[in-house]
């Protein structure tokens, strides 16, 4: 699994990352609304957990029914070892490439 | 909502992750909920649904099962070897221009001219007529007693009112009935005055057709039956739109019809011209003839179409039964004397009466002709794929030898053709484009011939847009046209890729291989077999398209030869409606004789009279006619009639046989004379001359009885085709008519002789319009429209074929002379002198020509018989047409041999034999 991650991701993998144990499709989503400030529907998320899913670095598990949610499952996502791997690979990626140029960065 | 969102949400998820998404997604409506409110969350839920649906493809493709992912790999494996054969296939065409440029072209052409074809048929025949339940919708016709038992006109009468009245007393089979009828209208008020078609109906009319106005209403039944109450009328949208502006408020406004003040009530919904086709404005039968109510005298006025809607339980078989029972007792009720001539009544839904029988066979051996262009064009195409084929096979072999499946070599074959045909047909459907563009110009709407349904892209209001008249502008390439022409390129695609796969399968590459190393001199592999039997064929159909066409042109040229019974050359027609209130029958006629007072003083005018009803125009009525003075005989004998003035029948020529014509004597206080033609003397009078004979007449006044005082020749009234039959003329100074048809013979110009007599009729009333400007010429032209349109259509396409075929030939030929280079070559080292080679190439020919006529000749006598019908005065297997259009095949397919034969008579031995 040497493929690079694509953005969107690399945003929901952080956010798996960020979520630990309570990571599931509702709390993914309001993560990457919140902190990368963007607008997304709950099946884009499903749709990269599904691809991240397919190479190998997430696992899914589901939950117990809940009443609040009408008697439905959630179904939590674990970050996989190769995952993490990936991650990491990208955030160094990103890291070096922004080392150095953190100040003009921020004032763009 | 809330619940209809998350269905929706749920719904396009796929099911892996449904529960968990629907789950999702009501948390963060909770949440939303709680934080800003319930409506802030609705409107987030459908937001969200919105953009579910949106993601949803992509959240499937990502879920699918891991089994289908391999699938579809494979798949798209077989999609890319494909995509490699096409653009194996794109680029071998680039190599060739040449080739694929008469290949593209030939198919063109072919397919261009079917799709136009098809979409003509298509708008006459096949789509489904607009109105609701239009399945149980019939016209519903009187059948009249044949005058003797011998004569064939048409015996199908249109209804009085008093005998609908009767009708639709006696019917239990239909829900509804209604009478219209076309009339033209002078429109004045806001503006110049106008004619305008329209239609005079009784009040169902719009509920059998299922028709609502768009604004206001119909006619009330009061309205339409009971004489004397104020006018009112309905407008049609276009009039609406056009005159009006679309103001609403037409609606309760007053407008003058025929001079009269008319109150609008209605306006009708857009694309509705009534079952005419062509009616912009109605009104209620009572309000504009309120004579035709009458019981007593319009007993025998026929002047109406009946449409009628059949019950649902009620089949049409039984509506038909019944009618038979129906006509005898409506006739039974005539109060005139009757010995039991036997009326009946009949019907025909409407679908079939949109087109007759001999326009839906014209159109369907249109159809077929072009479908034998298309047909010739695909062999031509396969001898050139064949021909290209026979270049390929070392490559062919090649890939053979190195693996490639029998399969595979088919399916590059079937790709190339398929991508030949389908840049065939997009050409083609531009070619069907500019045929149609060109059919509007040569074929304006103001003639337009069929009837038909809506034009297309024309938005369908339920139960509006009536049965149109559909012109040539009207016809564009719909759905259904678009997919006979996608059914029409895999045809074309198969047919063509058929052969050279079959060859190509049987292809040994060993042997292709080892003669190639050879170069086979002589015959080799290029055995011209299967591609001689091709060019025979291609010379059998393009006899049988030849021979239609010759047959087509020799009707029309024996119907243009046909008497009318009138001199049409150098005589101008022209309408004029005196309908207005003021003119009274004695100031209308006072106005016939001024004007024809005045016409004779102009220059270059050689006489001028009224009429009625125009020659081959079709327009004419029939009505009873009785022998008064034979006591006993009570008979009625059905019977054309027209009017006429003093001067009509110089004017046009029509001989007087005996007795005189009508003069200025015939004064209404005088008393009542006819004229009767050639046929009703025979017919009625049997050899005797009928001229001081009495006779009454159905219509104008005369059924008391008049007296004949001369005999004129036969006129053909309705068709150039049919009989002239009976016809009486009464004189339009005794028998007052509304509309009447002026007729000038002139030495002069069209333009000139219209605007002088504009002039004078401006100066004696300047709100009166001429209408239906027409030389006499010009209408008889019309009258062979469909003759002639169907000679001109066979003979193009005719004439392509004969294109094509020699390009064919062509082709067989030269391909032949260049396999034979070499045995040519050796023959003539050898002494052979050019009569030999000449007779060598050429004797080819001959067999696959002799063979293609011979097999041509015999199909054209089985296929013209679908022509029979429509053929005038000629049989189908006319020997000289058949002989003629033979000669003319045999010859060009011998002159395409012509640069063959050269270039085979050129060969020098040494260059043929270097070459090797």
């Amino acid at each position: 699994m040497s493929s690079t991650l694509g953005e969107f991701e690399q945003l929901v993998l952080l956010a798996v990352l960020r979520l630990g144990a309570n990571a599931y499709g509702a709390t993914i989503r309001r993560e990457i609304e919140t902190r990368a400030n963007r607008e997304l529907s709950i099946s884009a998320v499903y749709t990269t957990l599904q691809r991240l899913e397919q190479k190998g670095l997430v696992r899914s598990r589901m939950g117990e029914p809940l009443p609040e949610r009408g008697g439905r499952r959630r179904k939590y996502i674990d970050l996989l070892p190769a995952g993490a791997q990936a991650l990491k690979l990208a955030y160094r990626a990103f890291a070096g490439m922004a080392a150095g140029v953190e100040q003009r960065l921020r004032a763009l | 909502m809330k619940r209809l969102g998350l269905w929706i949400i749920s719904r396009v998820t796929p099911a892996a992750d449904r529960e968990s998404v629907a789950g999702d997604t009501l948390e963060r409506y909770d949440e939303i909920a709680a934080a800003n409110g319930a409506g802030r969350a609705r409107r987030w839920l459908w937001r969200e649904a919105g953009r579910v649906v949106w993601g949803a493809p992509a959240h499937w493709l990502a879920a699918r099962p891991a089994r289908w992912r391999q699938v579809r790999r494979s798949r798209s494996s077989a999609m890319s070897s494909i995509w490699q054969d096409v653009r194996y296939a794109a680029r071998w065409f680039r190599r060739a221009p040449g080739f694929t440029a008469i290949a593209v072209t030939t198919l063109a052409l072919g397919i261009g001219a079917n799709t136009a074809m098809f979409a003509v048929v298509n708008a006459v025949m096949l789509k489904p007529l607009p109105f609701a339940d239009a399945d149980r919708l019939m016209l519903v016709h009187l059948l009249a007693p044949r005058p003797t038992p011998d004569h064939q006109g048409p015996a199908e009468v249109v209804w009085s009112y008093p005998k609908y009245e009767t009708f639709t007393e006696l019917q239990r089979e239909f829900e509804e009935s209604a009478l219209f009828t076309g009339r033209e209208f002078s429109l004045s008020g806001d503006g110049d005055p106008e004619r305008v078609p329209g239609e005079v109906i009784t009040a169902s009319y719009l509920s059998v057709l299922g028709v609502r106005p768009v604004l206001g209403r119909g006619f009330t039944a009061e309205e339409a039956t009971r004489p004397g109450l104020p006018p009112v009328a309905m407008l049609g949208h276009g009039l609406w739109t056009r005159r009006y502006g679309g103001d609403p408020n037409v609606v309760g406004r007053t407008i003058r019809l025929a001079g009269v003040a008319h109150t609008v009530v209605g306006i009708l919904p857009r694309g509705f011209h009534g079952l005419g086709g062509n009616a912009d404005v109605w009104t209620p039968l009572a309000v504009s003839e309120p004579d035709m109510v009458d019981r007593e005298h319009a007993w025998d006025s026929h002047s109406y179409t009946l449409v009628a809607k059949r019950r649902g339980d009620v089949s049409a078989d039984q509506a038909l039964a019944a009618l038979a029972v129906y006509g005898p007792r409506i006739d039974a009720t005539s109060r005139k004397e009757s010995n039991g001539s036997s009326w009946s009544a009949t019907a025909r839904s409407l679908q079939n009466s949109r087109i007759d029988a001999d326009l839906r066979r014209l159109s369907l051996v249109v159809l077929g002709a072009v479908g034998f262009v298309l047909l010739i064009a695909c062999v031509n195409l396969t001898n050139l794929l064949i021909a290209r084929s026979l270049t390929r096979r070392r490559e062919v072999a090649i890939r053979m030898a190195l693996g490639a499946g029998r399969w595979r070599i088919a399916r590059q074959l079937g790709v190339e053709s398929l991508l030949l045909a389908a840049t065939g047909a997009l050409a083609g459907l531009v070619v069907a484009v500019g045929l149609l563009h060109i059919a509007s110009i040569v074929l304006p709407d103001s003639s337009v011939f069929f009837r038909a349904s809506i034009a297309p892209g024309t938005p369908r209001i339920p139960g509006a847009a009536g049965l149109t008249r559909i012109g040539a502008t009207m016809i564009g390439l719909d759905g259904l046209t678009l997919v006979f022409t996608a059914g029409l390129t895999i045809f074309t695609a198969v047919a063509v890729s058929l052969l050279p796969s079959l060859q190509t399968s049987v292809l040994r590459p060993f042997l292709v291989l080892k003669a190639a190393a050879a170069t086979a001199s002589g015959r080799g592999h290029g055995g011209l077999g299967p591609r001689a039997i091709l060019v025979g064929a291609e010379i059998a159909l393009a006899l049988v398209l030849l021979a239609s066409a010759g047959l087509m042109i020799k009707s029309a040229m024996r119907l243009y030869d046909r008497p009318i019974g009138v001199d049409p050359a150098n005589v101008l027609t022209a309408q004029i409606s005196l309908g207005e209130r003021r003119y009274t029958p004695e100031v209308a006629l006072a106005f016939q004789d001024e004007l024809l007072r005045r016409l004779r003083r102009v220059a270059g005018v050689e006489s001028a009279g009224w009429g009625f009803c125009a020659p081959v125009g079709g327009g004419c009525n029939r009505t009873g006619l009785w022998l008064r003075d034979r006591p006993g005989d009570g008979q009625q004998r059905l019977t054309g009639v027209t009017w006429a003035s003093p001067g009509f029948f110089e004017t046009m020529r029509i001989p007087l046989i005996a007795g005189r014509f009508f003069t200025d004597d015939d004064r209404r206080d005088r008393p009542k004379v006819v004229l009767v033609n050639e046929t009703a003397a025979r017919m009625y009078w049997l050899g005797e001359s009928p001229v001081g004979r009495r006779i009454g007449v159905g219509q104008g006044g005369f059924s008391d009885g008049a007296e004949v005082v001369g005999i004129v020749g036969d006129v053909r009234y309705s068709t150039i085709e049919g009989d002239p039959g009976p016809f009486v003329y009464l004189p339009l100074s005794q028998s007052h008519r509304a509309g009447v048809l002026l007729v000038v013979r002139s030495q002069l110009g069209t333009g000139a002789l219209v605007s002088a007599i504009s002039r004078e009729v401006r100066d004696l009333d300047p709100n009166l319009p001429l209408t239906t400007i027409k030389t006499m010429s010009d209408r008889v032209g019309d009258a062979m429209w469909r003759t002639r349109v169907a000679s001109w259509l066979l003979s193009g396409f005719g004439a392509l074929a004969l294109l094509l075929t020699a390009i064919g030939v062509f082709g067989v030929m030269a391909q032949l002379v260049a396999q034979r280079t070499a045995e040519i070559g050796i023959r003539m080292a050898l002494g052979a002198r050019r009569r030999d080679v000449v007779g060598l190439v050429l004797g080819r020919a001959v067999v696959v020509t002799g063979a293609g006529l011979a097999a041509g000749l015999a199909a054209s006598v089985a296929v013209t018989r679908a022509l029979a019908t429509l053929l005038y005065e000629v049989t189908p297997t006319d020997p000289l047409t058949l002989g003629t259009v033979a000669l003319v095949l045999g010859i060009v397919s011998l002159a395409a041999c012509y640069v063959p034969v050269r270039r085979a008579i050129r060969v020098e031995a040494v260059t043929a034999l270097r070459s090797e």
